[in-house]
């Protein structure tokens, strides 16, 4: 196993070089350049030529490419072109937490209602509990984040005035580790709207799928065989059915969680959470290149761990799957 | 020797979007203690069907048990609560199927699989559970039973997740087993070790076993009585040498004309009975077999005979019951004469 993950992490560094590679020359094919505007004038030649010159990117495209490389394997992102005064580095260290906070939080409160209201669904078949929960499933892949988030501000936090509308609670400078946020009441007030935007389209979306997998499996011979064992309906679904019907709910986990914990634009611009998610989107529009590259690599980091994990987790719900 | 369990009356439809089939057709039959029964018929003839609703295992809906009583021990297994009805699942009255191969958990262990029916039903401790599973184990013959309980069912070959099936399934000492075509997905000398092995298991426990099967000839030294399904209903039913004598129902006697004999040089002679069972949603009215019945007369596409004895035991459901022992005794002596 050990050797399996060696033997598959060493396998992604030249699908990642691959990427890094794709990511710089399609970034730079896009018409226009970092610094045709600055703000909303656009800059005089002269000064656009020196910005140019300054940042080596009037350079052979091959040679700006291995110095980028050069400095990623030291750690070094670059500086950002945009906000002159950062590096890329320190973008991603002040908002990259802050969206990872917001994901894991809405992940796990996806699967905390998720998969248990799929296995509710799936164990009335055809019953109102599997109708009300496969309606208000439906509802929240349906609603988009863009209404329920304002929505559930104008509830809770105007009407009602038990959440703040925005903002996030905590400060990248108060986090431990960098990463995890003190506990205190300031970060959970500001996280619950959000969260709970972000969090049921995840569940509406985990349960249709625990739901569908199970009533697969639940067909199954052996479950019949586990019925004729005498065993309660609750084992039956729980110790005979489950697991097996995981499988595909650990399969999309993977992209799922790596495209949540990079932080997900809209609801980060309903709540004016500082997050990562807008600067995949300004990044391009800005051409800062460095920036595009920096979260695209993040990404894509993340994207082949999940994964990874995943095939870890097969091994473990499947003892057919076997990895050497 | 006391009735174990009689089932009287037994009818199970399927409510389908094509209809309603007619699976299972009032069906009445017994066993009594220790005795075997053999259950054959072909494919879609309603063995299945019956059995799992003896067991209430029918998937409800589509299916639904619409008729009938099973009589178990002094009670009617289709009034009892789910609570008392798991009691007697896998404790009183075990059920094994067809394919070993998609029948145990595979994401469970052996070892997983045997002890949770011991610590269900006879209130075991884990401890006390793996080694009565190792025991078991090593009395339906797995080899270092010990380590090889802890596998996954992908470990074992077929044969063996069958011989794992049967230990499941004998457990907690049933009175009853129910055996659903266990030897089909086998290949012909494990099928017979099967066999031994239940026979074999049968007599020590001294249970009774009811063995579903396509496989006449495989009944002969298995069974004591056999009933012959067609189309949901039991059409012939009778001690099993009585039965091989002298078959008194048309089905009955194209199903042995169809048994391949080790004496026969020319097996390509062999004759199946030709054409389809009936159309389970749209049901005849006469005799179900009428369609491919060579000793039809007019009534029977009008009524469907019902079961009447025709000697001491012997039931046939049929207006001719021709018979069976003159009819096989002019086709062998036949097919041996063309041989020559
Ligand atoms: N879940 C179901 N839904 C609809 N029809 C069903 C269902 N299960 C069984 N049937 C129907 O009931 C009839 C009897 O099936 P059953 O499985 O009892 O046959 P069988 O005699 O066991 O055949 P085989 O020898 O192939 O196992 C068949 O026509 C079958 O199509
Ligand atoms: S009742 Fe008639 S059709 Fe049916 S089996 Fe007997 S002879 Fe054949
Ligand atoms: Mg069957």
């Amino acid at each position: 196993m050990t050797k399996y993950i060696i033997r598959r992490l060493l396998w992604n560094i030249p699908v990642l070089f691959l990427i890094a590679a794709t990511t710089f020359g399609l970034s730079r094919a896009l018409p226009g350049g970092p610094f045709d505007f600055a703000g909303d004038r656009s800059l005089p030649e002269s000064v656009r030529e020196n910005l140019k010159r300054k940042y080596n990117l009037d350079a052979p495209i091959y040679v700006q490419f291995a110095d980028y490389m050069m400095d990623l394997m030291r750690g070094d992102l670059g500086p950002s072109f945009r906000y002159r005064n950062q590096t890329v580095n320190d973008i991603l260290k002040q908002t990259f937490p802050i969206s990872f906070q917001l994901g894991i939080l809405s992940l796990a409160l996806g699967l905390l209602i998720g998969i248990p209201a799929g296995i509710i669904a799936a164990l009335n078949h055809n019953q109102w509990l599997d109708y009300l929960s496969s309606f208000v499933a439906i509802l929240g892949v349906s609603i988009p984040n863009i209404v329920l988030g304002p929505f559930l501000i104008w509830i809770f936090a105007v009407k009602l005035g038990w959440f703040p509308a925005a903002q996030w609670g905590v400060d990248y400078t108060e986090l431990y580790f960098g990463f995890i946020p003190p506990m205190n009441s300031d970060f959970w007030s500001h996280a619950a709207l959000p969260t709970i935007t972000l969090g049921t389209a995840l569940s509406a979306s985990i349960a249709r799928l625990t739901r569908a997998s199970l009533l697969q499996v639940i067909r199954e011979d052996y479950i019949r065989t586990a019925r004729a064992k005498g065993l309660p309906e609750r084992t039956v679904i729980i110790v005979h059915a489950l697991k097996n019907s995981l499988i595909p709910v650990v399969t999309i986990l993977g992209p799922l969680f790596a495209g949540v914990v990079t932080g997900t634009f809209v609801v980060e611009q309903i709540f004016g959470i500082p997050g990562l998610g807008r600067h995949f989107v300004q990044s391009v529009t800005n051409r800062d290149y460095p920036v595009v590259m920096g979260t695209a690599l993040l990404y894509s980091v993340l994207l082949v761990l999940a994964n990874l994990f995943v095939d870890i987790a097969y091994a473990w719900l499947d003892p057919r799957i076997r990895y050497d | 020797m006391g009735r174990l369990l009689e089932v009287k009356n037994l009818e199970t439809r399927f409510h389908t979007q094509d209809g309603t089939v007619h699976a299972v057709n009032g069906v009445s039959f017994y066993v009594d203690e220790g005795e075997t029964l053999g259950v054959v018929g072909e494919s879609g003839s309603g063995k299945s069907v019956t059995m799992l609703s003896v067991m209430r295992l029918i998937p409800q809906p589509p299916g639904e048990i619409t008729n009938g009583e099973v009589w178990f021990e002094g009670r009617d297994l289709l009034k009892i609560d789910k609570e008392e009805m798991r009691e007697v699942r896998g404790n009183r009255i075990a059920m094994i199927f067809q394919d070993p191969m998609t029948s145990l958990n595979p994401v469970l262990t052996i070892e997983r699989q045997i002890t949770e029916v011991l610590e269900l039903h006879l209130g075991m401790n884990h401890q006390q559970a793996r080694a009565r599973a190792i025991e078991l184990l090593k009395m339906v013959g797995i080899p270092a039973a010990e380590e090889r309980i802890d596998s996954y069912p992908h470990q074992f070959s077929g044969g063996m997740r069958q011989r794992v099936m049967i230990a499941m399934g004998l457990a907690c000492h049933p009175r009853l087993l129910i055996a659903d075509e266990p030897t089909t997905a086998l290949d012909v000398t494990i099928q017979a070790q099967i066999v031994e092995l239940v026979k074999r298991l049968r007599d020590e426990i001294g249970m009774s076993v009811i063995w579903i099967t396509h496989d006449l000839a495989l009944l002969a030294g298995l069974a004591d009585r056999i009933i012959v399904m067609y189309a949901g209903q039991i059409v012939e039913s009778s001690p099993v040498h009585e039965l091989y004598k002298n078959p008194r129902h048309p089905y009955t006697i194209g199903l042995l004309q169809s048994i391949p004999r080790l004496d026969e040089k020319q097996r390509e002679r062999l004759q199946a009975i030709e054409g389809l069972p009936p159309d389970l949603i749209d049901y005849p009215t006469g005799c179900p077999f009428a369609p491919r019945c060579r000793f039809a007369i007019e009534k029977c596409w009008e009524v469907d005979p019902p079961l009447e004895e025709v000697s001491k035991g012997h039931y046939s459901a049929c207006w001719v019951k021709p018979e069976g022992a003159e009819i096989m005794h002019q086709w062998h002596a036949s097919n041996t004469e063309e041989s020559q």
